[in-house]
């Protein structure tokens, strides 16, 4: 049943638009007016830019919540780590937690922090993306007691993996890429291994 | 790393292409420079609508280590003319021994090497792809990410002016293309990578060639003229024509767009081409085959009003042209089937189906949704058996222990069933299942606002319950039975929930047994059809792999 009848402009050159406001119909485009009542069965073509779809949190308990890794936040943090939509992962180490900036959109968030030379970076997502000509893979890795993918580019590492429901990234870029932390994969295991669940606790999100 | 399937689909191809008003052209995506490795066939605009990320062209995208001044590369500085010319090469997948899942070798090269106008370092400006926020400022690298989550990473650039958090507008600057590398060399370019969260793999780096090669026609100003017409009216399919004057026997892509523009990053955009041949159209276009018809999506029909537009695109892409006369549409929600509601685990379970919550799914309340009875968990992948000796070419849909006929090409096709590669099955294993009900011909899928997925699905019976009946959603079924927790909200009270990782917990790995079949306290000892078949049919089960054409 429908409930608004936004009626189609079924023939071009209708009156639908002043000639101030759109050029009048060229005559090929009017001679072709009938076309748009078409029967041909509807096509679904191709999703551009893959199908997005929904990752559900499944949030932890709030116990789960480590404070001590929450209380080495900034305020300014801290008080964003509240505003989030998804669990938010931080690092444990201080000097990490302590410049830690938090940056946020409606389905993801991302995190960005420094210390002697590292950049680490994390990428959270609640909305993946389907493509029908992209099968889900086996991982390369397992952190966090799951699979995942470990990679570099550019001597920058990354490892990305799902858990709470939701796809992180977490990135390692090295001030220089023959600093000793890039040259292979167990600093970015290593971090990614002492992330901890620091909220949004239940009661604000 | 092994992946279960890997095809890249030859979803438009686009030909190397010269055009009339540019010296651009460009070789195929996945054609690397020769020696240089394996390149990923595809043609996939993974950021459709995208600005090209350099301020100005001309602009060159080609091998660093396998052009001139490479490591690899032949003879001559890296300023080479060669370096500095069309056609523009694909390096994407280019010899690394960087893990890539989406590289046919499973490693290589994450993103796109371009070279700017000229060999000068930090003369031009990278700009920003979409509109975003930077997200990160690394010793030397940018990302950038959009409302939709897609992250755009500019590595090597200089003079930055930008600072973490800042918001940006789609061709904003961010800073000059450069050389920089941690003090390590590298020579005058723009790494760009485009990173997005893909179901069954998490973020991962996809291949920018064609985003790029799109974006740069658009910032060239190629383009075709196109003329069409889109229209829709009620609740019928969206319909029009579309036709390059230029080339005017061509059937063309058509994009239509929901809930916005094309450069909308939260519009929904799919592409058809306009090859209906319309009898009406052959006097006044000269040619029959430019219209086209696509389906009204059943997520969009959600009694609130949905904007669409509809674009035309050149043979040999470039530009594209926004039709005439596209228009809103409002349409109630369909009724919602009788049935059982399936939770679906999330987005790798909707990747292994090919399913589609956009076309499929039901906008739904929370008391819609209760209103059904909660059914077995949906399968985290399809299997399709048959029986091995050939004396019954019948397909089975392996569902929960239970096997379903797939009675008709619509339901296979529907449920992407058709894709699937058939297991040959012992006669007895499949004999000895328990046969449910009919896989229905239509996907319903229910979605709620928090982004739980539902199939609604036939009950099926536990064969010992004389009371039960197949496809009721009586509480005698399978549904709301004690293995078969579908792990969703119902509520408060709910807390039996499994909300465990990705496929875990419960029966929501997809291939449980039924609960009259499922394991107690390790024993999986209960009425079993037969302990040879039920054996069987779990080491058939351990090798499950789905495998899609």
């Amino acid at each position: 049943m429908i409930r608004v009848a936004t009626v189609a402009v079924a023939m071009l050159g209708c009156g639908c638009a002043s000639a101030e406001e759109r050029p009048a119909p060229s005559p090929v485009r009017a001679a072709a007016a009938d076309a748009l009542t078409g029967t041909a069965k509807p096509s679904r073509g191709r999703m551009l830019g893959g199908e997005r779809v929904r990752r559900v949190a499944q949030w932890p308990d709030d116990d789960a919540i480590d404070w001590s890794a929450r209380d080495g936040l900034s305020v300014e943090a801290s008080a964003a780590i509240d505003t989030l939509s998804l669990p938010a992962l931080v690092s444990t180490d201080p000097a990490f937690a302590a410049s830690t900036q938090v940056m946020a959109g409606k389905r993801w968030y991302a995190t960005w922090a420094q210390k002697d030379g590292l950049t680490v970076t994390l990428n959270a997502s609640g909305e993946a993306r389907v493509y029908a000509h992209i099968p889900p893979f086996e991982g390369t890795h397992r952190v966090r007691d799951i699979e995942a993918f470990v990679t570099q580019n550019e001597t920058i590492w990354s490892a990305t993996w799902v858990e709470h429901g939701i796809a992180y990234d977490l990135g390692l870029e090295c001030k220089s890429p023959t600093m000793p932390e890039c040259q292979d994969e167990a600093t970015i295991i290593e971090l990614a291994e002492s992330l901890a669940f620091v909220g949004p606790a239940e009661d604000v999100r | 790393m092994k992946a279960k399937t890997l095809t890249l689909a030859l979803v438009l191809a686009v030909p190397a292409t010269a055009h009339a008003d540019s010296d651009f052209t460009y070789l195929e995506p996945g054609d690397l420079t020769p020696g240089s490795g394996n390149g990923a066939e595809d043609y996939t605009v993974y950021a459709p609508g995208m600005r090209y990320p350099m301020e100005e062209g001309p602009s060159y995208p080609n091998s660093q280590v396998w052009g001139h001044g490479g490591g690899s590369g032949p003879s001559g500085g890296q300023c080479h003319e060669n370096n500095y010319s069309y056609p523009w090469r694909d390096n994407y997948c280019e010899t690394r021994s960087w893990s890539m899942p989406l590289c046919p070798s499973g490693q290589g090269h994450q993103g796109q090497d371009i070279r700017p106008a000229t060999c000068d370092d930090s003369l031009y400006w990278n700009v920003a792809a979409e509109a975003g926020t930077i997200t990160n400022i690394g010793s030397y690298s940018v990302y950038v990410t959009t409302a939709n989550g897609t992250r755009h990473d500019y590595l090597h650039g200089s003079g930055n002016i930008i600072s973490s958090g800042q918001s940006m507008a789609k061709g904003d600057r961010i800073n000059k293309v450069s050389n920089e590398f941690g003090g390590t060399p590298t020579t005058i370019h723009l790494h760009y990578n485009i990173k997005q969260d893909v179901a069954g793999l998490g973020f991962i780096f996809v291949s920018p060639y064609m985003s790029l090669v799109e974006s740069y026609e658009e910032l060239l100003g190629i383009g075709a003229e196109v003329v069409g017409a889109a229209s829709q009216e009620g609740c019928s399919p969206i319909v029009g024509w579309a036709q390059d004057e230029a080339e005017p026997e061509a059937s063309i892509p058509v994009r239509v767009f929901f809930d916005g523009p094309s450069d909308d990053p939260n519009a929904v955009g799919i592409e058809v081409i306009a090859d209906i041949e319309r009898p009406e159209l052959c006097d006044s276009l000269g040619s029959c085959n430019h219209g086209f018809s696509v389906e009204l999506p059943r997520s969009l029909q959600d009694g609130t009003p949905h904007a669409v537009h509809a674009y035309g695109v050149g043979v040999d892409g470039g530009t594209v042209t926004e039709l005439d006369d596209a228009n809103d549409f409002s349409c109630d929600p369909p009724t919602i089937p009788d049935g059982v509601r399936r939770r679906v685990s999330g987005p790798e379970a909707l990747s292994a189906w090919g399913l589609s919550p956009f076309w499929d799914g039901r906008a739904t309340t929370d008391a819609e949704a209760d209103a059904l009875d909660s059914g077995e968990a949906f399968p985290e992948e399809p299997v399709v058996a048959r029986i091995d000796d050939g004396s019954d070419a019948t397909l089975w849909w392996i569902d929960a222990g239970f096997k379903r006929r797939i009675a008709s090409a619509g339901a296979s096709e529907a449920w992407g069933l058709d894709q699937v590669e058939v297991q040959d099955w012992p006669a007895n294993v499949l004999d000895d299942l328990p046969e449910g009900t009919d896989v229905r011909d239509e996907v319903f899928m229910l979605l709620l606002a928090d982004g739980t997925v539902y199939v609604v699905d036939d009950a099926q019976c536990d064969p010992d319950d004389e009371d039960c009946e197949p496809g009721s959603s009586t509480s005698n079924t399978t549904a709301g039975t004690s293995g078969g927790d579908d792990g969703g909200d119902d509520g408060p009270d709910d807390e039996d929930d499994d909300v465990g990782g990705t496929g875990g917990g419960g029966s929501a790995g997809g291939n449980a047994l039924p609960p009259y079949m499922a394991e107690e306290d390790g024993c999986g000892c209960t009425s079993a059809p037969s302990p040879a078949g039920a054996g069987m049919l779990a080491l058939l089960l351990l090798g499950l792999r789905r495998r899609r054409d």
